[in-house]
């Protein structure tokens, strides 16, 4: 589904992504794990064209993104960027169905795929009219996965989906999510700084750090079988935060 | 939200066009002769007297008062903008032509290659002067300018531009051998008081100046011909009121019959009686010329009105037009990286130009477009060039602010590039531009008042009669409802922001 080869990126002098691999097969909940700064959230960017690999190639669907196919990979994908991404001048409804209005989604069409996701996320519907600035952190959440999921995508990219939550309603949306993920049976890459998120929601991880992949393998092989010093010391960190 | 947004302009673009073209309309059908005057009474009340002659013969004429100076005027004349209006020979002379000018059939001769001709003079000669009070005149016996020379302890006060014209003190002083106590440069008004009060004792003067009568001051005679002559004159287009045998009849008639009393008399009743100039100038021509004209002043509240229509139109098609430009070039300034500086910049340096200067500057231009260089066409066009700029800037800054993160969701969407600049980009800039247009808006309420200097009408107009004539409520008769009109441009932009702006930018 995605393939990432020995794809590398700087930022002026600053190289985020050293070479790369990363190979998702359809189906496959994968995460990309690493401290701010270790290239993860750019890695995703590639995914979806918004940085352009200095070197490699990005793979979706067998095919080499490029500027010709990027607007009709992008359809097919679904994103939910870091800090949610809502338009502060569209309402709750407006929002999710921006992109399904632009490609002229006949109205009951939409309504009925509105009132599924709306179902599926347990989004309040009273909240539907309601601008961003006017429903809490957990439903601007629910918000942008609805929004990611409108046009029934097969790929879903998630930014840190569920930062900056208070715990409780944290640990409600990762089981939600879980069930979602299980039920729709998307391919999913997510984008975490935390083990257990990472763990819980995806069967392999990447743990980067530095632009590179330091270990590659299940929850069970970060926790007890770290293959260096970094590693450990990332899962005893995790451990103390948590 | 969109569609309402691009409704209220389009609103305004159609209400002042609609009326400009109104306008442009009514004046094709029976072309009138264009009366110019300057900025200062005499030539208002000379502009007012041949127009209501003019009037008096049914022929159609109009009076476009108070422009800026002497160059503005000769170039409307020129391009055909004003067909006739009052001049002085010895502006002509040291000014216009540049060139000694012999007599009248000379000057005629030198002012036909301009496709123009001159009346015979009014019969005044409005020259400097030299003036003293009558207590002083008899103390020393002053009858001539020489005369002063025999009296050493003078204290001299001079307008600063007497002051620093060569044909003013410099060359008067070495003409008559002058040796004043001292000799300052002041105020021309202020230059009354003190000769009254006896801070000076003498003065330069017009030798038509209403305070002559006012203050019962003696004109020392020019004895050695210093002052040049500024015999008063009408200067003319020859293709539209010399091809108009009646006109021309009418224009000459005036010849000869105001002499130098007579028009300090009508200036005095301007200036300090505060009677308007079409009132004076009929009663002149009703007592000297025999005629029967009802000067027909309307109220003030009809003068308001018709001033308020004239104003508004002003403001609201030059904003309609440089929105309609300035935002497309804000935009093109924040998202084309190369342009940004170039077009901010460009936008900076029109606001440096002094608005009078702008104002002449703009007359040539747009006369090579064959539009009037006059009126309604160099105000609009200075008025649409001063709101460029905060129109520019804060679509510049609103498209700059928008966060990273939104502009990368619209993308990643999949959403098209003119959805994302329409739907998303320019809906969250739209506060950030509105206080653009609200800033260009309120200004340009104040600048427009400069469009009377240029024959735009508007609030301008009482606003320079009252500042030529010392005439407070004639001031206030444009101040107050120009500020009336800039709070209401406030509120009427804070009710479209509530109707425009998304209620989720403003939570």
């Amino acid at each position: 589904m995605i393939r990432l080869d020995k794809v590398s990126k700087s930022f002026g002098n600053h190289k985020v992504l050293d070479g790369i691999h990363l190979n998702v097969i359809e189906g496959e909940q994968v995460a990309l794990l690493g401290l701010s700064g270790s290239g993860k959230t750019t890695a995703l960017k590639l995914i979806c064209g918004l940085h352009w690999p200095d070197s490699g190639e990005v793979f979706i669907r067998g095919e080499v993104l490029d500027v010709k196919n990027l607007r009709s990979t992008r359809l097919k994908m679904g994103y939910v960027i870091q800090s949610g991404g809502l338009f502060p001048h569209l309402t709750a409804k407006q929002n999710v169905t921006i992109v399904a209005h632009e490609l002229k989604w006949p109205k009951d069409k939409l309504e009925d795929r509105l009132s599924d996701l709306v179902r599926m996320t347990k989004f309040p519907s009273s909240a539907l009219d309601r601008f961003p600035s006017e429903i809490s952190g957990g439903q601007r959440k629910r918000l942008s996965l609805m929004r990611a999921l409108f046009l029934n995508p097969d790929l879903l990219l998630l930014d840190e989906p569920l930062g900056a939550l208070d715990p409780i309603t944290r640990t409600d949306l990762q089981d939600e999510l879980k069930e979602l993920f299980s039920s729709l049976k998307k391919t999913v890459v997510l984008v975490t700084h935390d083990l257990f998120e990472a763990g819980f929601l995806a069967g392999r991880i990447l743990l980067l750090h530095g632009g590179s992949v330091v270990q590659e393998g299940s929850w069970d092989d970060l926790v007890h079988r770290p293959q260096n010093e970094f590693v450990k010391k990332f899962v005893r960190a995790q451990r103390a935060a948590n | 939200m969109k569609n309402r947004t691009f409704a209220a302009l389009a609103l305004v673009v159609l209400g002042s066009g609609a009326s400009l073209n109104l306008q442009a309309e009514a004046q094709s059908q029976d072309k009138p002769i264009v009366v110019g005057s300057k900025l200062f009474i005499e030539s208002g009340i000379l502009g007012e007297v041949v127009v209501q002659a003019l009037n008096e013969a049914d022929i159609k004429a109009i009076h476009k008062a108070n422009f800026g100076g002497t160059r503005i005027l000769w170039n409307a004349l020129l391009s055909g903008d004003i067909d006739l209006y009052p001049e002085y020979t010895g502006t002509l002379k040291h000014e216009i032509l540049r060139q000694p000018v012999r007599d009248l059939e000379h000057l005629r001769g030198l002012l036909k290659p301009f496709g123009l001709g001159a009346a015979a003079p009014l019969g005044f000669n409005n020259t400097y002067a030299i003036g003293v009070t009558q207590a002083t005149a008899k103390k020393y016996d002053l009858r001539t300018i020489s005369d002063l020379g025999r009296v050493p302890g003078l204290k001299y006060g001079f307008t600063n531009e007497f002051m620093d014209r060569q044909d003013g003190w410099p060359g008067l002083r070495a003409k008559y051998d002058l040796k004043p106590a001292q000799a300052r440069g002041l105020d021309h008004d202020i230059a009354y008081r003190a000769l009254e009060s006896g801070d000076i004792d003498v003065m330069d003067l017009y030798s038509t100046d209403a305070e002559i009568k006012y203050y019962d001051l003696v004109l020392l005679e020019d004895d050695r011909l210093y002052f040049p002559r500024y015999d008063a004159l009408y200067i003319y287009r020859l293709d539209t009121v010399s091809a108009n045998e009646l006109a021309l009849e009418v224009v000459n008639s005036l010849s000869g019959k105001i002499k130098a009393d007579a028009m300090v008399d009508l200036n005095a009743r301007v200036k300090l009686k505060k009677k308007p100039a079409s009132e004076v100038a009929a009663v002149f021509l009703n007592t000297k010329m025999g005629f029967e004209i009802r000067s027909g002043r309307s109220s003030r509240f009809q003068r308001i009105q018709k001033r308020t229509l004239e104003h508004f139109r002003l403001v609201g098609l030059s904003l309609a037009l440089a929105v309609l430009v300035a935002i497309p070039l804000g935009v093109m300034a924040s998202e084309v990286r190369c342009t940004g500086n170039a077009v901010l910049w460009s936008v900076g340096m029109v606001q440096t130009i002094p608005s009078l200067a702008l104002l002449v500057i703009l007359i040539r231009p747009l006369n090579w477009l064959g539009l009037p260089g006059i009126g309604d066409p160099p105000a609009l066009v200075a008025l649409f060039l001063y709101s460029l700029l905060p129109i520019v800037r804060s679509t510049y800054v609103g498209f700059q602010s928008l966060s990273q993160t939104l502009r990368e969701t619209g993308q990643v969407l999949g959403l098209s590039r003119w959805t994302r600049l329409f739907k998303i980009d320019f809906q969250m800039a739209l506060p950030s531009i509105l206080s653009g247009i609200k800033t260009a808006a309120v200004l340009n309420v104040g600048f427009a008042t400069l469009g009377a200097l240029i024959g735009a009408g508007g609030y301008g107009q009482p606003i320079l009669t009252g500042i030529r004539l010392d005439d407070y409520g004639l001031i206030l008769e444009g101040a107050i409802p120009s500020a009336v009109m800039a709070i209401l441009v406030q509120q009427m932009f804070d009710v479209i922001e509530r109707l425009v702006v998304s209620k989720g930018l403003r939570a």
